[in-house]
């Protein structure tokens, strides 16, 4: 007999969720185990009483917040120090709430044009940036593993940032007009 | 606006995103800018949103390397070894599994660092394994250095392999030591009576004994092992690679008992942690001993609070109440009330309580049900909603079923159980979800998500909240186009509130077409709310927007400035707007509900958008909404 292979309502929502909450841990802690041990651990205690999923009003704010609760945990946040900018830094999350079909196609889009936009980016900053989001260091360490002055890094991360978001948003527009 | 500068604000912001600590001053300074600068704010939204899709981009990469054929043993064995107490198993995303393995590991876990404090005497700390070295670092080492580190690096994976063969070893020997330490009957003889076989066990456990004096002193060797080339990599790095672990000092944190779901908006709203306040947020657990304190709030009580209990129980707290997790088991509501609902164990015995209310006058033991209580230093007040309890103090109890309330004061029996209404009981969030919809819903522009770059916010004196939304680029669009497959247009304004469900609700918009060039081709927006019926009344020469969840709002042209349109207002010059009966909506559930807003026909300005159960007339154009009428 075939066996059947039920997935759970928790981790079906988990699932649903998951690369959103692992980009916003990842935002938190900055180191890709790290934030995979804090998912699991979501995992867990979801499993434990699901019954706090269906008593959320909005899932994904909830998620984010028992995974921030997770993080600061582990890193002993001071409980203001982040938390005045934290509607600013975490803007593109606070924006997003429940799952929607648009919003949906619109963040597919906007990670196809940043994929497209982040080819045309000079060497050293798609090194930098690389080594920031893909290796998760600070850039104290990149300045560190480069042999570069840390302002430096800053810099160029910002401008990275602000030349990628410009290029989405051509890529977008001229998506949408043809 | 603060004086700190736009660039220096972005920047600040830009070192925020990678982790920098600005201290509150600064922060408080570059949220204050972000506040009042539109540009800025528009800057660092595209910031953020870039920020988030870099580490999105990450984490498909992370996922798409899981569903690939197999992990790398490297990334499973350095998984497996990061830095945590807990010991787990390599695999992941096994749900049915999920809950067996942590429990598994977590007891094995304990039981080493119980095993461990127990034998340590003198001191309960256990240092907490090193994380181990990334071996795939990529370093521009002179060969020397290479070779330092790659001895450091052997130096210390041999100790962390000898210090868990020692672990595992210690755990076995207790395990072994549990099995014969049961004493027989004649331990209580005189030594020279001793049985052979008492005296058998008693030798047992002294070879045990030694062995596990032996493996204690192998476990320290390989620990002390383990800090040498930790210490030795940290100087072949010239910095410290990898942090001091820090010692665990009990063998585990206490175990939380609930957690926090939501919250509402009484600032006074805490949580009392041994002397000290903590900031309440949603997901923030509750540990025994926990106090939930809500402050002063509005005459008839809301929910301040509510809260999730690990027991089965969830929790709604109402203004001036503070209740106390006492344990697993129950908790005390010293003030206050609460709604709560405890989900029936079917796996229960049927004698004992699922869950125990204390107060000052009466006990509640609940089994199962849902229930509010009501609370003061001597009377305590029991309204139950489905269900039975048990309703007692030291001088006796009363059962208390559905739809029955009892009082109880300090020293007397509770009171006999009266009937009641179900409208008399508090009954906290299914109460609240009602009371909450409003009959007049007024969106005004601020309240807007922009998705995508058609819509931005531009000041305009001439709005309710002097910041509307516009699109300001020249074009003409078709309504029927959009509509077609409205999912692939994916830029719009949202709104998100709440509404009842099976209601008629009339939409009239508040809004403005500035264009000199052709105003009566760039006059108009779509409404589109996912999961309702709209009704639009048919528009005078381009019909309606072709579904029956989205509507044509149009004709913005034929007035000055801003004013209200219900539909499709286009008409011949000389002729009244025909949009008489405005466009309604029905929503099909009940809650929290989006509406778009599309550019269709633009440059458009939008200030409010009105949805009423009772405006069924177009408004006077200098209206804001139900009562304000503009200056």
């Amino acid at each position: 007999m075939e066996a059947q292979h039920n997935v759970d309502p928790v981790t079906d929502i988990l699932n649903e969720h998951r690369q959103k909450l692992l980009a916003y841990v990842l935002h938190l802690v900055g180191d890709i185990n790290e934030a995979e041990d804090i998912l699991q651990e979501l995992q867990v205690i979801l499993l434990q009483s699901p019954q706090m999923l269906t008593r959320a009003g909005d899932v994904f704010a909830y998620l984010r917040g028992t995974a921030r609760h997770l993080a600061a945990g582990r890193h002993r946040l001071k409980s203001r120090e982040g938390e005045v900018l934290r509607r600013w830094t975490e803007w593109a999350w606070e924006a997003d709430s429940e799952p929607d079909e648009a919003a949906e196609i619109a963040r597919t889009e906007q990670l196809e044009a940043l994929r497209k936009c982040r080819e045309q980016l000079p060497e050293n900053t798609g090194k930098i940036l690389g080594m920031r989001y893909e290796t998760g260091l600070d850039p104290r360490s990149i300045a560190e593993r480069i042999g570069a002055n840390v302002t430096a890094i800053k810099v160029a991360l910002f401008r990275a940032r602000r030349s990628l978001a410009e290029c989405i948003r051509r890529r977008l527009a001229e998506e949408t007009a043809s | 606006m603060s004086e700190i500068s736009c660039e220096d604000v972005l920047r600040h912001l830009n070192s925020a995103f990678d982790g920098e600590e600005l201290g509150v001053e600064l922060e408080e300074s570059v949220a204050a800018h972000l506040d009042d600068c539109v540009s800025c704010a528009r800057a660092a939204r595209e910031m953020s949103s870039t920020h988030r899709l870099m580490l999105e981009l990450v984490a498909k990469q992370i996922d798409s390397r899981k569903t690939g054929a197999t992990q790398p043993a490297a990334a499973i064995e350095r998984r497996r070894t990061s830095s945590r107490v807990k010991i787990r198993p390599a695999r992941r995303n096994s749900p049915s599994n999920a809950n067996v393995w942590w429990l598994a590991a977590s007891a094995a876990a304990a039981l080493v660092l119980l095993v461990l404090i127990a034998n340590s005497g003198k001191n309960n700390t256990v240092a907490q394994p090193h994380p181990r070295p990334n071996p795939e670092t990529p370093r521009n080492d002179s060969p020397a250095l290479a070779e330092k580190r790659r001895a450091a690096q052997d130096e210390f994976a041999r100790a962390d392999q000898q210090r868990k063969r020692a672990l595992s070893e210690l755990v076995e020997l207790e395990r072994r030591r549990d099995h014969i330490d049961t004493p027989t009957n004649s331990t209580a003889q005189p030594p020279d009576k001793i049985s052979a076989e008492e005296k058998e066990r008693l030798d047992a456990l002294a070879q045990l004994d030694a062995k596990r004096h032996d493996v204690e002193v192998e476990l320290e060797r390989a620990q002390n092992a383990q800090d040498r080339a930790h210490d030795e990599l940290a100087r072949v790095d010239g910095k410290s690679a990898m942090p001091a672990p820090a010692p665990i000092t009990t063998p585990a944190g206490p175990k939380p008992l609930g957690q926090i779901t939501q919250l509402g908006n009484n600032l006074d709203a805490r949580i009392e942690r041994a002397g000290k306040q903590v900031m309440l947020s949603p997901g923030e657990v509750l540990l025994p001993g926990d106090r939930v304190v809500t402050g002063k709030g509005p005459a008839s009580p809301r929910v301040d609070v509510s809260l999730a209990l690990f027991a089965g129980a969830t929790v709604d707290l109402a203004s001036e109440t503070s209740i106390e997790i006492s344990d697993a088991d129950s908790c005390r509501l010293i003030a206050g009330r609460i709604y709560a609902d405890v989900a029936k164990d079917p796996s229960a015995k049927t004698t004992g309580y699922r869950w125990t209310v204390k107060t000052a006058a009466a006990d509640v033991g609940i089994t199962g049900t849902r229930f509010s209580v009501s609370a003061s230093t001597d009377q305590t007040q029991l309204q139950m909603e489905e269900g039975s309890v048990e309703f007692f103090n030291t001088h006796g109890k009363q059962r208390v079923s559905a739809l029955q309330e009892s009082v109880a004061t300090a020293g007397v029996i509770p009171g006999a159980p009266v009937a009641i209404q179900l409208s008399a009981i508090w009954r906290g969030h299914n109460d609240i979800a009602r009371a909450e919809v409003s009959d007049e819903i007024v969106l005004s522009a601020p309240q807007a998500r922009l998705i995508g770059d058609d819509w931005q916010y531009v000041r305009d004196e001439n709005a309710s909240a002097q910041l509307v939304l516009e699109s300001p680029k020249l074009q003409t669009r078709g309504a029927r186009e959009l509509t077609r497959d409205i999912s692939k247009f994916t830029s719009f304004a949202v709104f998100s509130f709440k509404a009842e469900a099976n209601r008629d609700y009339f939409i009239w918009v508040r809004g403005y077409a500035p264009s000199s060039k052709d105003p009566w081709k760039h006059d108009a927006v779509i409404l589109f709310a996912p999961d309702s019926t709209m009704t639009e009344p048919e528009g005078p020469f381009k019909g309606n927007a072709g579904r029956g969840d989205a509507s044509l709002f149009n004709g913005y042209s034929f007035e000055q400035g801003y004013w209200w349109v219900g539909g499709d207002s286009d008409r011949a010059a000389d002729k009244l707007p025909p949009d008489t009966t405005p466009v309604s909506v029905r929503f099909n559930k009940s809650g929290e509900q989006l509406l778009k807003v599309f550019a269709v026909e633009t440059p458009m300005r939008i200030d409010s958008i009105w949805i009423s159960t009772t405006q069924k007339t177009r408004p006077e154009a200098s209206r804001h909404g139900p009562l304000k009428t503009a200056k």
